[in-house]
């Protein structure tokens, strides 16, 4: 997985809609003087973006890994948790409502996607029997409707700016510098630091909640925790990418089949890396494949990863 | 060490476990009114009663994984409001009653998880954690079961994989509320062998158990509940009389003992 | 089915197709006076140039400055797309006719059936102006009127392309903020008005498609490197200068000519977005705004 990564890392820096010499791009990152388009093509606009590419996916990979542990659900996914949802409503306040603050778009989205995160978990894990997997999903669920109410309210009241939206709603990372990386990484870094503490309380209570209590452990603060972890990836990743929930829910599954262990001491680690590498190679496909128009990243995620995984899951079974 | 952790002292004298008048209030409804227990170095005690008489709920309070709202526990001397995570592992294991059966972890991996209370985050087993993981899982009788998945297994099995898990974490006591449920007859000996060798080298056993001529034979005291309390304590001889039967499962039944070999002689019909 | 029906369903569709055909031809009793909704500002103004005046008009979302005086005071119908104009309240207008266009092409049945006729009058390229014109006349009963009209703008437009220079400079036309940037194509309103004002269109090599926007890369921007950028917001913003703000710090565009060179300028109403009878102000304005080759 770790040689896919390094791969889909390559071929993303080397293939473009404008086609550079692997000499300028090798000669680019080592610092040696090659012709001046070609340099900014790959610091400023390949460089960043896979970067982005590798973080999203990553994050994706491993939010999906710890919500489907933390709330011992296979289906689960950021959406489940609001994330999805919040992010494209904080989105379309900026794209839809004020496009002037646009530069505010990754902030929004991130905001968004918290609150609606923070919302799910006030009402899932207070009070008496908080934390109660059924309940946490079903906030999750009404939670997800409100925000995604009201944003089909925001489109249908400004219809003509819609177009500008969909290209978030669907998915894709854009050439844009360091800047929306500036802004997220600290969140990035949390939520991956988060995680890995995580590894170890997931696996407890993966043996149960009364085994994982028995080693010590509170199983409604792994959940919340490991909920929170993957609520900051996942708003993060947004901000950036837009919403690719689908890379979140099919990653970790992947690499369980992949590696036919559910120990998250290999999930968590492996749906990073495999987040990474999948997310790498279909925006290098997204954005080269129709040159020089860009597709949209999401649909070539799914077009690369749903026979893959069709593909594992009949030779699991 | 960790900020806010309080040093706790261990009393080696007192016993392993000392629990009195405890209480658990679950929603409004009182269901543990008040139970004792005792424990000391050594000792195998039987929790017996009938069904809903609040066998489980109080081993749960005991063992911390629902705080009790009244009574008093102490795990050598320390109260148990000042044990959480790794202290408390370090003071008993607790083995549930339905386990949960994830698939896609072998056996190794789950009783490794058993341990990683001894591991600081991000840290390794060493050779010494492997060596008390391996000995947890021979003790359990699962040796060669190392690589399957806790998804193959039969019950007993699992049951067994359990044990193995709780022998792993390395505390004192081991708690299991109805290890032998679902077992066959010699799955239940071969436990119950094991249970008694680990008590012979000084490990304290609590054990709840529907099998009242399972808990004769093999624990050095039993505890009866009834209603939410604990009504009688003491060897199985001389509380499990005919008469304390017919009073609380309302049977007419009378335990036997001959040569080591117990049985319930029970009137399963009317005869009058 | 059996025969007689059969047959009945044939005569029927011959009927409507009947009754379709007949409607196409525009009814030239210009006495009659129609009552006439114009929702395309296209149709409006050319209505009015026309001497006709309209019962009511589409609202436009980029304000309203590039429509005429005398427009002023008729009524506005507020537009949701695609559905086009609110049915209940055209139900009470009850006009003969309606100019209208593609865009809301999905309320044009509902309209039907409330009947009132619908004709399309939205010109999407500058070709496709003489004949709108000649089209609305039609319907107006004014050909001459119409005449007039499309010989006066076709003059505007042969002023204002006048003495364009030999060289042209690169323009990047984008639609539309956000995190993407959507290029106008050769096709577009915009697309057009640029190539007449003298300017080559950054496409990256792309060709004409439907819809006449595309999603650019990025590198071909850089690698093209456009002299001139155009930014089209959706609607009228009033943040005209901070729209141009962050096209001037974007990153990925900061070597471009464009952006060291400081130009980068907002289009406002809508004037590279919707057809209009102004073709030629717009065009000397595109001249004398951003080309500055008038």
């Amino acid at each position: 997985m770790a040689a896919a990564l390094v791969l889909a890392f390559c071929a993303s820096l080397a293939f473009g809609a404008v086609h550079i010499p692997v000499s300028d791009v090798i000669g680019t990152i080592f610092g040696d003087k090659v012709p001046e388009t070609s340099q900014q093509i790959i610091e400023v606009l390949r460089l960043p973006r896979t970067i982005e590419a590798i973080l999203v996916g990553a994050a994706l990979g491993v939010a999906g890994a710890c919500l489907q542990g933390a709330l011992n659900n296979p289906l689960a996914s950021p959406d489940v948790i609001g994330v999805t949802s919040g992010a494209g409503f904080g989105a379309m306040l900026i794209i839809l409502l004020n496009p002037a603050s646009v530069e505010l778009l990754p902030l929004s989205a991130l905001a968004f996607g918290l609150i609606a995160a923070g919302m799910v978990f006030l009402i899932g894990f207070t009070g008496r029997g908080g934390g109660n997997i059924t309940r946490v999903i079903l906030a999750g669920i009404a939670i997800a409707a409100l925000f995604s109410a009201a944003t089909a309210a925001l489109m249908s009241a400004y219809p003509d700016r819609v177009p500008n939206a969909v290209f978030f709603l669907v998915g894709g990372l854009t050439s844009t510098g360091w800047e929306n990386l500036e802004t997220v990484w600290p969140y990035f870094a949390f939520g991956f630091v988060l995680a890995v503490f995580m590894i170890r309380p997931l696996d407890k209570l993966m043996l149960g909640d009364d085994v994982a209590a028995s080693l010590g452990s509170r199983p409604r603060l792994i959940r919340l925790l490991a909920a929170i972890a993957a609520a900051v990836l996942a708003s993060a990743a947004a901000a950036i990418a837009g919403l690719l929930a689908f890379l979140g829910l099919v990653i970790p599954h992947l690499v369980r089949l992949l590696g036919g262990t559910n120990n998250h001491t290999f999930v968590i680690p492996v749906s990073a890396l495999a987040g990474a590498a999948l997310l790498t190679a279909a925006d290098t496909l997204a954005r080269t494949i129709a040159a020089p128009v860009e597709m949209p990243v999401g649909p070539f995620l799914v077009l690369l990863g749903v026979p893959l995984f069709l593909w594992l899951l009949r030779k699991a079974v | 060490m960790a900020i806010g952790r309080k040093t706790i002292r261990i009393d080696e004298r007192a016993p392993l476990l000392q629990a009195s008048g405890v209480q658990v209030t679950i929603g409004k409804k009182r269901i543990l009114e008040s139970a004792d227990l005792t424990l000391e170095r050594g000792e195998l005690v039987a929790i017996v009663g009938p069904n809903g008489a609040g066998k489980s709920t109080f081993a749960r309070g005991f063992c911390g994984l629902r705080r009790p709202d009244g009574g008093s526990v102490r795990w050598m001397g320390v109260d148990l409001s000042e044990l959480r995570g790794r202290r408390l592992a370090d003071m008993r294991a607790y083995v549930p009653q339905r386990a949960q059966v994830p698939a896609g972890v072998t056996v190794q991996a789950a009783v490794n998880i058993g341990r990683s209370t001894h591991l600081k985050p991000l840290q390794g087993l060493s050779s010494e954690d492997r060596d008390v993981i391996a000995e947890s899982i021979a003790r359990a009788r699962m040796e060669g079961f190392e690589d399957r998945d806790l998804g193959t297994l039969s019950g007993g099995e699992m049951q067994r994989v359990q044990i193995a898990i709780a022998l792993a974490q390395g505390s004192p006591v081991l708690v299991a509320d109805e290890p032998t449920a679902q077992l066959d007859l010699g799955a239940t000996a071969a436990i119950s062998k094991m249970l008694r060798e680990l008590v012979s080298e000084g490990m304290g056993v609590v054990l709840i158990v529907h099998d009242l001529a399972l808990a004769a034979a093999i624990a050095d005291r039993v505890v009866v509940m009834s209603h939410g309390r604990t009504i009688a304590t003491g060897t199985p001889e001389a509380v499990l009389s005919s008469q304390l039967i017919s009073e609380v499962w309302g049977v007419e039944a009378e335990l036997v003992h001959k040569d080591g070999r117990s049985a319930l002689h029970v009137e399963w019909l009317d005869h009058h | 089915m059996s025969r007689p029906g059969r047959i009945f369903g044939a005569v029927m569709v011959l009927a409507a197709m009947l009754v379709s055909f007949g409607g196409l031809a525009p009814q030239a009793d210009a006495a009659k006076q129609k009552r006439v909704v114009a929702l395309s500002p296209f149709a409006a103004s050319a209505m009015v140039k026309m001497g006709a005046r309209p019962v009511a008009i589409g609202a436009t979302i980029g304000g309203a400055r590039r429509l005429d005086p005398r427009l002023r005071n008729v009524r506005s119908l507020p537009l949701s797309h695609p559905n086009g104009p609110n049915l209940e309240v055209m139900a009470k207008l009850k006009p003969d006719l309606v100019f209208s266009s593609t865009r809301w092409a999905k309320g044009t049945k509902a309209l039907q059936s409330l009947g009132i006729r619908v004709v399309y009058a939205d010109p999407t390229a500058i070709g496709q102006v003489n004949p709108t014109v000649t089209k609305i006349g039609k319907w107006l009963g004014k050909q001459k009127q119409a005449n007039n009209l499309k010989r006066s703008i076709q003059n505007r437009i042969r002023t204002a392309t006048k003495g364009l220079p030999p060289s042209r400079p690169k323009v990047l036309v984008v639609l539309g903020i956000g995190n993407t940037a959507m290029a106008f194509l050769g096709n577009s309103w915009g697309g057009q008005i640029i190539q007449k004002a003298g300017g080559r269109l950054v496409t990256g090599g792309v060709g004409n498609r439907s819809g006449g926007f595309v999603k650019l890369s990025d590198e071909v921007v850089v690698a093209q490197n456009p002299d001139i950028i155009i930014v089209v917001p959706h609607g009228n913003t009033d943040d005209l200068s901070e729209v141009a703000d962050y096209i001037k710090n974007n990153e990925a565009w900061k070597t471009t000519n464009a952006i060291q060179n400081d130009k980068v300028y907002v289009s406002v109403d809508n004037e590279l977005l919707q057809s209009g009878t102004d073709v030629g102000q717009i065009i000397g304005s595109a001249r004398s705004k951003w080309l500055r080759n008038w």
